[in-house]
């Protein structure tokens, strides 16, 4: 009777399961092969889903043989996560040590540093495109009223500089983020420990580095590998730079051109690629592997 | 087993509410369309039994006769210019009442994606498709548009001047839509600026001043010169660079060949010429300075389409209204055809016959004309303006008393020749505007240098052709 009864129970779990199952399979699963599969196809909006043809690993090969745009776009997504990681990473940190020991207003320097996190990118976008505007930016304006640059600078137009506004708007963007990961990791740092250092002597800067600094290394190895993988999806900060329009795909000289928008221009803005727009995506889920598991090495390597 | 009753009722109602969110939209939106389409019935029955002609059924295949004026229906458009979509519409609506229009606004530079991401979907598209020119090559690739010149359509090119029909035709020979309007462009100037710099602000007599680029640069530099450097001939080096290569006329690409040097050389040859005589300000195009400089006394010289009328000068110009600032002239080596956008009817339209006989209204009839008329557009037909010259008449407080239509309609179309489509023409439009960028920021780039840095960016951007 009882196994009767069991058995007749046993197929609620999976019923009650199946909602997720379904969707984590048609959202998720599906896609994900799906696109596989359409990488290895000529699939082209013009020709249609009728026309495609099995190419195998043609698209692959196009792609890191002969594309150089795809490896620039890699390059330029290397170059603002070498730079911006670090910056978000030391600062961050700093900043959360400083606002931990603040006694008064501590919640006031917490909300207006968290505020450009919860801003629309799209905001943001137009914001940083206003301030350096080569004619009518306020930051132009600033610099030749205190006699820094006579000539306007080009914020925009000279490869170097977007680069440096494309890093600045994403560390401005995320700095609260980071602030607060490293905020509740203080809170679980017992007090003792750095009062007992302090009577032994250390002054504060030893307690920082001997003890606030490996207390938070799970908070730093979290954020250093979302920070790549998020990294390798940089999309907003750079194309709603560059949104007008006649400005060109990635900036001058393409300079602040991600590997992502490289994937969104060459499967539905300029050419409509279907299939060649999958192997992109699928190239660059490769490199982000290869690169989050030689960090993960690395960090494991280090705490053995 | 009451228990057992509540729980199947759950875990059905969960999977149920999944499933409803996987439903397509155009199946969630058939009963309120149906709903609709009723009703717009029972409201023209009335009307319509009271109509000798009745229109003809879609398998009828006639679309020639004019539909019932009581007639209903609504028709779908995605569109990025508004003025002209409330123009024909209710022109249209003066003649079908009736006939309702849901107007979805779309940037121009999106249609590309926008129409294949639909056709990848399965998604609804427009009834009446708008393809802009920047992107027409492409768009009339996709598997998406009757072929107008086909029946029951049975359109006959030779109806529109003949400067836009190679624009209106994709690769299989099908005519895929009409012109909303011509797009000849000539060059508008300051006439303020013109009568101080150059000493006449008429157009005759500035044209016999610039009869070629180098006349027109030498010209540059010396107002430069004679304004302390405040004044320049035009607002960047994009904007004369763009003049210049379309002037040109030639096909960028062929077979699999880009022709830089044949199609492209001279346009880069003679930007770097212009901004080595001051004959460019820094402004890049479509940027918020270079709006705000049509209302400035900086710059002699824009380029000036039919469209460039209501905006970009007459929107940034609020004081050029009293003033009659501006003047219209034919461009040193000949005019252009700058811009342009088609009206095709989609394979997915609900009402073809409906959708056909908007176009035909818009893009072909003299009253369409008018309508377009009442905003500056010119249509592409020939028929209307023959019928009515009066058509050609329009004026402009910002231009004075200056017939702009007559001197678009009568000496710049007829003289303009378009550049034929190509496929990839959009990524080599951008890569130019790429190097005209990296020419102003850069002033000591030569020629050369900048037609090795189109080649390699080209190279970059369309690896599979080769570059001559």
């Amino acid at each position: 009777m009882k196994t009767k009864r069991r058995s007749s129970l046993a197929k609620w779990p999976y019923i009650y399961l199946a909602p997720f199952f379904i969707s984590y399979f048609l959202f998720f699963i599906f896609p994900t092969f799906y696109s596989l599969f359409i990488s290895f196809t000529d699939w082209d909006s013009l020709v249609g889903e009728a026309g495609r043809q099995f190419v195998g690993f043609a698209n692959y090969v196009r792609l890191f043989t002969k594309d150089k745009l795809f490896f620039k776009a890699m390059g330029n997504t290397f170059l603002f996560m070498i730079i911006y990681i670090p910056l978000l990473i030391i600062g961050g940190l700093v900043l959360a040590v400083l606002l931990y020991q603040l006694k008064r207003s501590s919640r006031f320097f917490q909300t207006v540093n968290i505020l450009p996190y919860i801003t629309t990118p799209v905001a943001i976008g137009v914001i940083f495109a206003t301030l350096f505007d080569t004619t009518t930016g306020i930051v132009n304006k600033t610099l030749a009223l205190i006699g820094l640059f006579d000539d306007p600078v080009n914020w925009l137009g000279n490869p170097a500089t977007a680069r440096f506004i494309v890093i600045l708007m994403i560390v401005w963007k995320n700095f609260g983020y980071y602030l607060l990961i490293y905020l509740a990791g203080l809170s679980t740092i017992p007090e003792e420990i750095s009062e007992a250092a302090k009577v032994d002597g250390a002054n504060a800067f030893q307690v920082f580095w001997r003890i606030t600094v490996p207390y938070l290394r799970p908070m730093t190895v979290f954020l250093v590998l979302t920070s790549i993988i998020s990294g390798f999806q940089l999309y907003d900060e750079p194309y709603l730079l560059y949104s007008s329009q006649n400005s060109v795909m990635g900036g001058p000289q393409r300079s602040c051109m991600t590997a992502i928008m490289y994937f969104y221009d060459q499967t539905f803005k300029s050419s409509t690629r279907l299939g060649y727009g999958a192997a992109v995506s699928y190239g660059l889920f490769v490199i982000i592997m290869i690169v989050s598991m030689i960090v993960s090495r690395l960090i494991d390597k280090k705490e053995q | 087993m009451k228990k057992k009753l509540i729980a199947l009722l759950c875990g059905t109602s969960m999977v149920m509410g999944l499933l409803t969110g996987c439903g397509s939209t155009t199946e969630n939106a058939a009963p309120a369309d149906q709903a609709q389409t009723a009703e717009v019935k029972e409201e023209s029955t009335p009307q319509a039994a009271g109509t000798d002609e009745a229109p003809a059924a879609e398998g009828g295949e006639d679309y020639s006769t004019p539909l019932p004026s009581d007639y209903s229906g609504t028709l779908t458009m995605w569109g990025w210019d508004d003025p002209y979509f409330q123009a024909v519409t209710q022109g249209f609506n003066e003649l079908y009442p009736n006939v309702t229009f849901e107007y979805t606004p779309m940037a121009n530079g999106d249609t590309l994606q926008k129409y294949q991401t639909a056709l990848a979907s399965g998604t609804e598209l427009p009834d009446v498709a708008w393809a802009i020119i920047d992107s027409r090559a492409k768009v009339y690739e996709l598997d998406m548009w009757e072929d107008l010149s086909a029946a029951p359509y049975n359109f006959d090119i030779n109806e529109v001047m003949e400067f836009t029909r190679p624009s209106l035709v994709n690769s299989k020979g099908m005519v895929c839509g009409i012109e909303q309007c011509i797009c000849p462009a000539g060059l508008g100037y300051r006439k303020d600026l013109a009568k101080e710099y150059l000493g006449t602000d008429d157009p005759k007599e500035l044209e016999a001043m610039f009869p070629t680029w180098e006349a027109f640069i030498a010209k540059g530099k010396e107002v430069y010169e004679k304004s302390g450097g405040t004044v320049y001939m035009f607002q960047g080096l994009g904007d004369a660079e763009q003049f210049i290569r379309e002037q040109e006329g030639k096909s960028w690409i062929e077979g699999n060949t880009i022709k830089m040097t044949d199609a492209l050389q001279r346009s880069i040859e003679l930007a770097a010429e212009l901004r080595d005589n001051n004959c460019c300000d820094q402004l890049e195009a479509w940027s918020n300075a270079w709006y705000a400089s049509f209302g400035e006394s900086n710059h002699i010289f824009v380029g000036c389409a039919t469209w460039s009328i209501a905006s970009p000068i007459a929107a940034n110009d609020p004081s050029g209204e009293s003033e009659g600032h501006w003047g219209l002239m034919n461009t040193p080596e000949g005019n252009v055809s700058w811009g342009g956008t088609c009206m095709g009817i989609t394979k997915t339209c609900q009402d073809k016959r409906l959708a056909w006989e908007f176009v035909k209204y818009a893009c072909l009839s003299t009253e369409g004309a008018k309508a377009s008329g009442s905003i500056g557009y010119f249509t592409s037909a020939i028929k209307p303006y023959e019928e009515d010259p009066e058509l050609k008449n329009f004026t402009s407080p910002w231009f004075g008393d200056q017939n702009l239509g007559e001197m678009f309609i009568d000496e710049i179309a007829p003289n303009v020749t378009r550049r034929p489509m190509n496929l990839d023409d959009n990524a080599i439009h951008e890569t130019l505007s790429l190097v005209t960028t990296a020419m102003t920021n850069d002033p000591s780039m030569t020629a050369e240098a900048a037609m090795e840095m189109l080649k390699e960016e080209l190279e970059m951007r369309l690896p599979d052709y080769t570059i001559e």
